[in-house]
């Protein structure tokens, strides 16, 4: 799969016309129109990732006044739609403040460092088939890699400002990563178990036809539910806000900033929220495919989504944008939801969590996973055998063959048995937990 | 005559010496308002002095006070018929002890200080959860000195502090006694009745 | 490994140092300007103290210098979340100096208008607690049930915090007119919503898990503290003023008192929510009992009266025969003038069933317009004594549930 075989056609022959005008005759070898393109198609995305951003604060705001019972911002431009435009105004505007004490270095590189991997990934995100900037390899595992740099800023932060308040949220912070990591890479684990791949792009791909064939559903929503949680813990959301915890560290790390290095904590926080996201949806929930295995365009152009041409594609690529953002959008409003319904963890009870149940959870479920593909992948041939980097050659959807039906429906009875098993040891170790503490009460 | 004065207060607030100097000064308006202000509290002072002739029956609590070997001096029932009791301050931790073991008084409510201008005491309030009654016992505090009753009841604790803080008298025996509700560096003490409010060292102090 | 340096616990080599936390006075969850010097060893509080006073207003100097009427509309800041109570027991306490008759019907009124504001007041809680343990919603909804009653509150006395309704012997004003149904319809919902928050709140693992077994208060350390108030229900002794040395007409009302087994956070935020249903059952039977019943029907009655004496009157008989409307049914008993009112001499301790605990007032007049001394016992300041004491060995999070349930108020700790 690579990506050159499409904007090949035109990329160069642009770069040609520009160079054109300046009376060059510009052919650049195929590395370097990757990179290019690479910087691009980033910019262009980081772009409109910072725009939906802003509307994603909006978004945050009006689901929860509308759960709330409230009416939100509705003041500023039709349907507040402004506000969040004028609030970063208001905030750039602002005296940026340096408190005495502080460590200058740290305290201003603390939101550059939490602010851009937060945009790092969206170069990763697989919007459509076409539609994103680098296909890694490794995507999955870079993915991982740099959402772990966002704590180092946030403890950078934290030290930085001199405050015991931020302190404290930074090292919670900390503890929080590296505790939430586990599960969370133990989740996609599954998924590039199951995959062979960790290109992002690929393990979207591998999720094409109807909805039962999302890994949501085909790899036991366990997976799911475990990356879910976890992310939800990497950005800090409620029920895993403490290193913000509003009304204990009174915002935590970032209590001591203003104006705009306030704004790239903001704006970083709501883009790692929506590349979470983004995320859970490529990794789980089909990426770009709609749930009904076909898309409106292939219909009507009467072939497959890759072989359409001009007008057609383009279509068909807005169709996958459309499906990928409505789901990407689900679990948006998912964490906003959650956010207005449950309360704040407390830091043990939190690492407890972590550690004593997603971890155990994760690993079960990688084992459950493990026979399914020994029962459905490993004989079906879904990847090009010896190619490295391997690849997938899967061309029709995993549950298309009596074959593959047959061993899911074992995979899912012998995940029933091993998750109920796993459920009622753990109920049984918290009931005596909660036995135990009844007692102490 | 004001207006001369006021200038004078304004000056004195920045010059110290003129402050020293004209302290006395400021002092006699408020010292001729005082017998002139004095006729109605005095004559009200003396109404309940007026009273006593028909000595205010004891109490119930007041009686087992007394039963129990510690002198008493029954105030009769306030207007709601909370039992007043008054201790020597050198029975006051004995009657105390008995009040909340064998009377059954385990809740302190409040503790406060009254001035009376030529005396000041200060008043616990007691509830007893078991009979659901309470009682008033008031402790003279003589030279502003008063035992402390923490020992006794361990809620006297904050209560003891606020009637030391705003009525300066001196608990002895309390663990902490210290300012509570003023800043610690404040002057005088303002429950008084002898406090003035616009005394010029009262200048808050900013840090 | 063996030399051990103060203060720095060299277990494995390890530099620790304790962490003190200047919490306040401003921050989001000590409901005030409350600062709290906390030593931190990591996140176990290892040492706390209060340190209140920012909020003082000396209100009982107030009282020397004003008369008892012109005081009156302090006291609603003394304590602005139930600020009723504290009225009932200032006018209370000058009604039992001066033995003033109050007519039945403003008791009921009294009793009404106390009892929603405890429901307001628990309401206030429980979003604020809420909101401390980090659950944004409760908050809103809580406020949805606060504002309806406060619509009431504001028909009733032309303002939604700031009351100053009560009066010597009366009330400032009978019921508007058709008042007693729109307050059926507003209590009769109630309950329906505590089922909703305690459907969201009261199972809620994550609030299971921060609450139950932490900060535990048993009888004998509250009583230590001179703690009252729902924290002693909660450790299972049925301590209310109401019940026990019941004032108004609360003998005549059939409630109970919640009260709980075990006195840790989760009790008392049980006792909170049943308080309030007993609440509204409480206001359901002053409703229905109130003497005179709605103002229309007092007014009729007024009107009769005055035709019934002026047919006698026409009729040539005395029209003093016709007998005046029952005292019972007015709002004011002795006619008095406020203004200038002197109650006698002497001394009075009145206490009432806040919603934060035993409310008292201790007062002492000496015949002249203005009170001599004029003592606030606040529940909070007792209630607040306790807090070093039940948070020393907890986390650092735990000080908010712990504070929370404890519901002090500033205002009234400081007065």
């Amino acid at each position: 799969m690579s990506r050159s075989d499409w904007y090949a056609d035109w990329f160069p022959r642009l770069i040609q016309w520009i160079g054109g005008l300046f009376g060059q005759d510009w052919v650049l070898p195929e590395g370097a129109l990757l990179v290019l393109w690479a910087i691009i198609a980033f910019t262009l995305i980081a772009v409109a990732a910072q725009v939906a951003v802003i509307f994603l604060v909006l978004m945050e705001r009006k689901v929860l006044a509308w759960l709330t019972q409230r009416k939100g911002p509705n003041r500023v431009g039709p349907w507040g739609l402004l506000q969040t435009l004028a609030d970063g105004v208001k905030l750039l505007f602002k005296e940026d403040i340096i408190n005495k004490g502080a460590d200058k270095f740290l305290f201003i590189i603390g939101p550059a460092v939490f602010f851009l991997p937060a945009f790092v990934f969206y170069g990763l995100i697989p919007f459509t088939d076409k539609l994103l900037a680098v296909a890694l390899p490794a995507g999955a595992l870079f993915v991982f890699a740099i959402s772990a740099i966002s704590v180092v800023g946030i403890v950078l932060a934290g030290w930085g400002s001199n405050n015991k308040y931020s302190l404290l949220g930074g090292m919670r912070s900390a503890a929080q990563a590296i505790s939430y990591e586990i599960p969370l890479v133990m989740a996609v684990l599954a998924v590039v178990l199951f995959t062979g791949t960790m290109n992002i792009a690929d393990i979207a791909k591998a999720q094409q036809g109807p909805f039962w064939n999302w890994f949501a559903i085909l790899l036991t929503p366990m997976s799911l539910l475990i990356f879910f949680t976890s992310a939800l813990a990497e950005v800090n959301r409620i029920p895993f806000d403490l290193p913000e915890a509003e009304s204990e560290l009174v915002s935590g790390y970032n209590t001591e900033y203003g104006g705009m290095k306030f704004a790239l904590f903001f704006l970083a926080e709501y883009a790692s929220l929506f590349a979470m996201s983004a995320f859970t949806t490529a990794f789980f929930f089909g990426g770009y495919y709609s749930p009904l295995g076909f898309f409106l365009m292939e219909k009507i152009g009467g072939a497959p989504a890759e072989n359409l041409t001009g007008l057609l594609q383009f279509a068909v690529q807005c169709e996958m944008l459309f499906w990928f953002m409505i789901k990407t959008y689900f679990f948006i409003f998912l964490a906003m939801w959650i956010r207005a319904t449950l309360p704040r963890l407390k830091p043990d009870q939190l690492m407890g969590f972590s550690w004593k149940f997603l971890i155990p959870l994760s690993l079960v479920n990688v084992f459950v996973v493990a026979i399914e593909k020994y029962l459905i992948a490993d004989s079906k041939g879904l990847y090009a055998q010896g190619g490295v980097p391997i690849t997938l050659v899967q061309t029709a959807p995993i549950l298309s063959t009596a074959s593959n039906w047959i061993a899911w429906i074992i995979t899912l009875v012998i995940a029933g048995v091993v998750f109920f098993l796993f459920f009622t040891l753990m109920s049984r170790l918290l009931t005596k937990k909660l036995e135990a503490r009844l007692a102490q009460r | 005559m004001s207006e001369e004065k006021k200038e004078n207060n304004s000056g004195n607030a920045s010059n110290k010496e003129t402050a020293e100097a004209s302290a006395p000064a400021e002092k006699q308006p408020a010292a001729a308002e005082k017998p002139a202000a004095s006729p109605t509290p005095a004559a009200s002072a003396a109404k309940p002095a007026a009273e006593p002739p028909p000595p205010p029956p004891a109490g119930e609590y007041g009686q087992a006070l007394e039963k129990a070997g510690i002198p008493v001096k029954h105030l009769g029932k306030d207007a709601s018929g909370c039992e007043m009791i008054e201790l020597a301050p050198s029975d006051v931790i004995k009657g105390a002890t008995f009040l909340r073991d064998e009377a059954g008084f385990d809740l302190l409510l409040s503790c406060t200080g009254v001035d009376w201008k030529e005396r000041r005491e200060s008043v616990y309030h007691l509830f007893s959860t078991k009979s659901h009654k309470f009682l008033a016992l008031k402790v003279p505090a003589e030279n502003d000195h008063s035992p402390s009753l923490v020992p006794v009841w361990n809620a006297a604790d904050w209560h003891e502090r606020e009637s030391y803080d705003l009525m300066g008298i001196h608990y002895d025996g309390h663990p902490n006694l210290s300012r509570i509700l003023m800043p610690s560096d404040w002057l005088g003490h303002p429950l008084r009745k002898d406090y003035k409010v616009d005394d010029p060292r009262l200048v808050w102090n900013e840090r | 490994m063996s030399t051990q340096i103060p203060g720095v616990s060299t277990e494995q080599g390890l530099k620790t140092e304790d962490l003190v936390v200047n919490i306040g006075p401003q921050h989001p969850s000590t409901h005030g300007v409350l600062r709290l010097i906390t030593t931190l060893n990591g996140e176990v509080v290892k040492d706390m103290e209060p340190i209140i006073g920012y909020l003082h207003r000396s209100k009982e100097k107030m009282a020397e210098s004003r008369s008892y009427f012109q005081y009156q509309p302090t006291i609603d800041r003394v304590e602005y979340l139930s600020s009723f109570f504290d009225h009932y027991v200032y006018v209370s306490s000058i009604e039992a100096i001066a033995k003033l008759k109050v007519p039945k019907r403003v008791q009921y009124i009294r009793m009404i208008t106390m009892e929603l504001n405890r429901i307001t007041s628990h309401l206030l809680w429980f979003g604020t607690f809420l909101l401390d343990l980090g659950a944004t919603s409760p908050m809103f909804y809580a406020f949805r049930e606060r504002e309806e009653i406060f619509k009431l509150f504001e028909d009733l006395t032309g303002a939604r915090m700031m009351y100053n309704y009560y009066r010597f012997g009366g009330v400032n004003a009978d019921l508007p007119v058709g008042w007693i149904e729109k307050c059926r319809k507003v209590i009769r919902n109630l309950p329906d919503r505590f089922d909703e928050y305690e459907a969201i709140v009261t199972k809620n693992p994550i609030i299971l898990d921060r609450t139950v077994g932490i900060g535990k208060l048993d009888f004998q350390t509250c009583m230590k503290y001179g703690v009252t108030g729902p924290s002693v229900r909660a450790a299972g002794v049925p301590m209310d003023m109401r019940k026990s040395n019941p004032y108004c007409c609360y003998d005549e009302i059939d409630f109970d008192v919640p009260v709980g087994k075990y006195g840790d956070v989760y009790d008392r935020y049980l006792i909170r929510i049943a308080e309030m249903r007993e609440s509204v059952k409480i206001i359901e039977q002053c409703l229905d009992k109130i003497p005179g019943g709605d103002t229309q029907n007092i007014l009729n009655k007024q009107a009769e009266i005055e035709a019934a004496r002026k047919a006698a009157k026409e009729r040539g008989e005395d029209p003093k025969s016709i007998p005046d409307i029952d005292p019972d049914w007015l709002t004011q008993g002795q006619k008095i003038n406020l203004m200038i009112y002197k109650p006698p001499a002497g001394e009075v301790f009145t206490a009432c069933e806040s919603p934060r605990g035993m409310l008292g007032c201790y007062l002492i007049s000496d015949g002249t317009p203005k009170a001599y001394r004029l003592k606030w016992r606040g529940a909070s300041f007792s209630n607040l004594s306790v807090l070093p004491e039940l948070m020393i060995g907890n986390l650092y999070p735990d000080l908010m549930a712990i504070f929370g349930s404890l519901d002090v108020i500033l205002p009234e700790v400081d007065r």
